[in-house]
């Protein structure tokens, strides 16, 4: 069963993905990049994450793609989009290439060596959101305040370069 | 769930089938049970709101349908709409535009799976249910924003954009009340959230802790604009937008949408009822005969008073709802988490 | 109490890791004080940088005097040891002479801008940001350090938002830094899911312990690599260089063309050296040196940087551009120092960093100087500008012969060390096209020069003399100074940059 849901979900991840390159209206892009979320999010689930599923969907899937849905779908209707890219298919095999030398190449890899596979018995509170709140708390406190900085000057930055330039009420 | 699969091995002998035959099965079965129960919320919310709706205005409501007070009214208009022709625009996106009724209807049913309905009957019994029903309810939000667009009508894409705009918003308060909580009980857990709050009604979450009487508040306020409903309902203003994401929509595709609102109407009610009034606790300590009806009654309890207040305020305006949310719920919600955390250390809670 | 029971390692460290805390702090206060001004006074943000630069600078050399072995924090996420205070020192200088040298730059505090101290704290932030790419002992600290200096960059780039260019700037920037990060985690995520592990040590010891497919790792390696490249813009990931240096406002592309490429430089320096090949010990390397010439491609790398990036300058009539072209090849003179990870080759790169972080800043800083008058970078309207600012011209004269490396200036002693690490092991071909190269820097160099002083301004130009600022020429000169003295006098920055690689190579 377990590796049933395996393939199912990463078959399907790895779909989504390619999908969400080869599609040429944005909007669909950006929902298939949603589908692949969402099946990542059940690979984590597999992996005895449930924390990290949750936040995928809540973060990525339910946040993120959202506002990225919300840009593409202001940016233009359903129906311009054809006309917006146009198409140049002889740049396709240029572009495959690099991607599939490397999934080639991981692949031996795989083959060659096997697949480091799960332990065979995981500390019960792995991936439950107590573990993961000490590690983010504890152990990676600094990395933790580090994003908290990067994300402080993402909005500072937007603010400073992307606000409209006004009349201010002392000028 | 553990009932339901013990009788569905019952039904079928005890080694008939593989445990993963009957965990499939109880699965289809609980879903079904769902959807049913969902249906009813709807019929009988859509009742409730003319009705209530009336009284507010002074009138009566739906009088005639069924003779008594027009009970049959909502089983009506329900017929009504499934007799409806079903279009699609010319110029629509016609897999999205299927689709996303779908997709706001499985982000209420999926999380309606992690309500603790009573004691021993949680469809899921998630270590993380709390997270996890904020986390498939956002689904619903990418079901309005496709909904919006594959319509292709300005209406409708305003709709979607407000609509999103306003629950990826006021997402982060709702969840942010609910944190104070989360903080006695130490788990995400439904059912542990419930299950903490024994013993009578000054046990119940509300009255332990100033900071978390405020957070139930500001819970409140962000579960109207997350159900999109009056005073926050922009997505469908009928004075400007027409009908908002789903202007476009008839017969059985906007009976779904329809659905999923009174169905996210009960969700947020319940998990108020849950997360802050005590489950499925009694009042008084000693009389829980019904733990289930108890919860439901207090659900219901929830839902009038969202109907009252949406009765009686009027609309805001975009910009002062997302002023609200950003500058006013969020901070608030986040004094509440600092304030209940210092609040169990001083109480010596913790 | 139960509640605060959070296993973090030890809070005591952290008393090594001040300089980074004031500077955090500082960003803190600095934006604070933005806001009780209402951004109308931009001088609070100004004096709280200047301010917390310095504190951070004073306790950074009082690590340094201090001496003593390396530190970890926070477990091994962060590593305070000889070569991160190396380099703390490098950043703060960048930082403080940029702010100093901003306060009066037309581009930054010009009339008409509203968010003028945001750059302040920025800077100070991206200071900070690089520290910690420089201390970095884990993939996570490595990304996410990695990523604020890159955050930071896209809105210094795009300063100037009315301006055309510089939002061109910044799209390309974030357009390039985008795509190099993702191929930069992907590497780190594979090097995670072989090894197991995030710290560098941990990385280490899985390889070591041969479980690696060799193959795999070089895929890995490689998109690594490509990720540092872009950060140091080395020759395959050199494209954005120019124009967001051209772009930018001319301050911010100083800062740009010194702090984040000798930050790259420190990163790559203690991942590959520590990480890879695990050190001055040659036995205990890792697998991955027998699969591929490293040193063979770090030459070309390095060979081809160099070169592009002379001949293209060739041909520049703008000197920022020409700047720019000329921080490529001077990029390829740093990585011959990486070609062999020998002690005396790394050592040298951290001497050159140094000289070189103190000439470049001075050549971007007569340019701001120049741009707040003639408002233009052209090399035409240079012309006879030498007379108008002898100074100014006179301390332009230092820094460009330094940058092409004639002696007696800073810049002949880096390159001499570098040069003769090359030559220590063989690597003659190498060596003679570097001294080529400079050859070639010589002639494009000097052109600024003759337009500055030897070349006619038109008829009917502006003859008289500039106004400059006293802040820009104490600036000026606290650079050029050094730049002169440290062409005769290098022993001790020498012996700072042995001993920083030394405990870099024992520390582990």
């Amino acid at each position: 069963m377990e590796g049933f849901l395996f393939w199912f979900c990463g078959i399907l991840m790895f779909l989504g993905g390619l999908m969400m390159v080869v599609q040429r209206s944005a909007v669909v892009s950006a929902v298939w990049l949603v589908f692949s979320f969402l099946c990542t999010a059940g690979i984590f689930a597999l992996l005895s994450a449930p924390f990290l599923a949750v936040m995928q969907v809540l973060v990525y899937a339910g946040a993120i793609m959202v506002l990225f849905l919300y840009v593409i779908m202001m940016l233009h209707g359903p129906v311009l989009e054809d006309e917006l890219i146009p198409s140049n298919k002889a740049l396709w095999p240029l572009i495959a290439i690099p991607p599939a030398a490397v999934v080639i190449l991981l692949v031996g890899w795989v083959k060659g060596e096997g697949l480091r596979t799960m332990p065979d018995s995981i500390a019960a509170d792995f991936g439950t959101a107590e573990h993961v709140a000490q590690l983010l708390l504890g152990r990676y406190l600094l990395a933790f305040e580090l994003i908290s900085i990067v994300l402080l000057v993402a909005i500072i930055g937007a603010l400073a370069i992307g606000q409209r330039e006004r009349k201010l009420p002392w000028k | 769930m553990n009932i339901l699969t013990e009788m569905i091995r019952g039904w079928f002998g005890p080694d008939k089938m593989s445990d993963q035959m009957v965990l499939i099965l109880s699965a289809v079965t609980l879903a079904t049970l769902m959807f049913v129960v969902m249906a009813l919320c709807a019929l009988v919310f859509t009742w409730m709101e003319r009705k209530v709706a009336g009284f507010i205005q002074s009138r009566y409501g739906p009088m005639r349908t069924g003779r008594w007070h027009g009970w049959a009214q909502a089983v009506a208009d329900m017929l009504k709409i499934l007799g409806k022709e079903d279009i699609i625009p010319a110029e629509a996106n016609r897999f999205f535009f299927s689709f996303a009724p779908i997709l706001v209807l499985l982000g209420s049913l999926l999380a309606w799976a992690a309500i603790p309905w009573s004691p021993n009957f949680v469809s899921a019994d998630l270590d993380l249910g709390l997270f996890y029903i904020f986390a498939v309810s956002s689904l619903a939000i990418i079901g309005i924003l496709m909904a919006g667009w594959a319509s292709n009508n300005k209406w409708a894409l305003y709709g979607a954009a407000r609509g999103a705009a306003q629950m990826v918003s006021y997402e982060i308060p709702l969840a942010l009340a609910c944190i104070p909580v989360v903080m006695y009980t130490g788990s995400l857990n439904t059912s542990d959230i419930v299950i903490a709050q024994q013993g009578g009604v000054l046990n119940w979450f509300l009255f332990r802790n100033p900071f978390i009487f405020v957070a139930f508040f500001m819970y409140f306020i962000a579960s109207i604009a997350e159900t999109n409903r009056g005073p926050f309902d922009m997505p469908e203003t009928e004075s400007e937008l027409v009908a908002g994401y789903h202007t476009e929509y008839t017969g059985m595709r906007f009976a779904f949408f329809f659905l999923s609102e009174y169905a996210n109407l009960f969700l947020v009610s319940l998990i108020a009822s849950m997360v802050f009034l005590g489950g499925w606790w009694s009042p008084i300590p000693g009389t829980d005969f019904a733990p289930a009806l108890t919860f439901i009654i207090k659900g219901v309890l929830m839902v009038l008073l969202n109907m009252w207040v949406r009765w009686t305020l009027p609309r805001v305006r975009v910009d002062q709802l997302m002023y609200l949310c950003w500058k006013v719920m969020i901070p608030v919600s986040l004094t509440c988490v600092v304030g209940a955390g210092l609040w169990m250390m001083w109480r010596g809670q913790a | 109490m139960e509640l605060l029971n959070l296993n973090i390692p030890s809070w005591s460290d952290l008393a090594y890791w001040r300089p980074e805390a004031i500077l955090c702090g500082t960003f803190l206060a600095a934006l604070l004080g933005d806001l009780i001004g209402r951004g109308r006074r931009p001088a609070i943000s100004f004096v709280i940088s200047v301010f917390g630069l310095i504190t951070a600078g004073a306790y950074s050399v009082a690590a340094v005097l201090h001496g003593g072995a390396a530190h970890t924090i926070m477990g091994d996420l962060i590593i305070v040891d000889g070569m991160a205070a190396f380099f703390r020192l490098l950043f703060i200088l960048a930082g403080l002479a940029t702010v100093l040298f901003s306060w009066t730059a037309e581009e930054i505090m010009g009339r008409k801008r509203e968010n003028k101290a945001e750059f302040f704290y920025l800077t100070v932030l991206m200071t900070a940001a690089m520290m910690v790419m420089a201390e970095a002992r884990d993939l996570l600290m490595l990304f996410l350090s990695m990523e604020a200096v890159g955050l930071v960059s896209y809105v210094m780039a795009g300063y100037m938002r009315t301006s055309l260019r510089s939002t061109e700037a910044s799209l390309k920037y974030v357009i390039f830094g985008a795509v190099s990060s993702g191929i930069m985690l992907y590497g780190l995520s594979l090097l995670y899911g072989m090894t197991g592990a995030m710290t560098f040590d941990g990385i280490r010891a899985g390889l070591l312990a041969g479980e690696v497919n060799g193959l795999s790792l070089l895929i890995t390696v490689i998109l690594i690599l490509a990720g540092m490249s872009y950060k140091i813009a080395a020759v395959p990931f050199h494209f954005w260089c120019p124009d967001v240096y051209e772009g930018a406002p001319t301050p911010v592309a100083a800062i740009f063309s010194v702090g984040p490429k000798a930050a790259g430089f420190a990163l790559m320096i203690r991942f590959f050296y520590t990480t890879l090949a695990a050190g001055a010990d040659p036995s205990a390397s890792a697998p991955l040196i027998e699969l591929i010439n490293w040193p063979l491609l770090m030459a070309v790398i390095a060979a081809v940087t160099m070169t592009y990036g002379n001949l293209v300058a060739l041909r520049q009539l703008n000197v920022k551009r020409m700047l720019a072209y000329s921080s490529i090849s001077h990029v390829g003179y740093l990585l011959m120092g990486f070609v062999l990870l020998t002690d005396a080759g790394l050592a040298a790169i951290l001497f050159y960093l140094a000289v070189y972080t103190l000439m470049n800043l001075g050549a971007f800083f007569v340019v701001v100087a120049l741009n707040n008058h003639i408002k233009s970078e052209e090399l035409d309207d240079y012309a006879g500008i030498g007379f108008r600012a002898p100074w100014l011209g006179t301390m332009m004269v230092i820094f460009l012969a330094s940058l092409t490396g004639v002696p007696p200036f800073a810049g002949f002693a880096g390159k001499f060390y570098v040069f003769t690490a090359v030559m220590d092991r063989q690597w003659f071909w190498l060596a003679i096209l570097a001294a080529l190269n400079s050859v070639v820097g010589l002639y494009y160099y000097f052109r600024v020069v003759k337009a500055m002083f030897l070349t006619r301004p038109a008829e009917g130009a502006d003859t008289t003399p500039l106004k400059i600022h006293w802040l820009q020429y104490t600036v000026l000169a606290v650079l050029a100074v050094p730049t002169l003295v440290l062409g005769f006098w290098f022993g001790p920055l020498k012996v700072l940059a042995d001993q920083a690689i030394g405990l870099l190579s024992t520390g582990m």
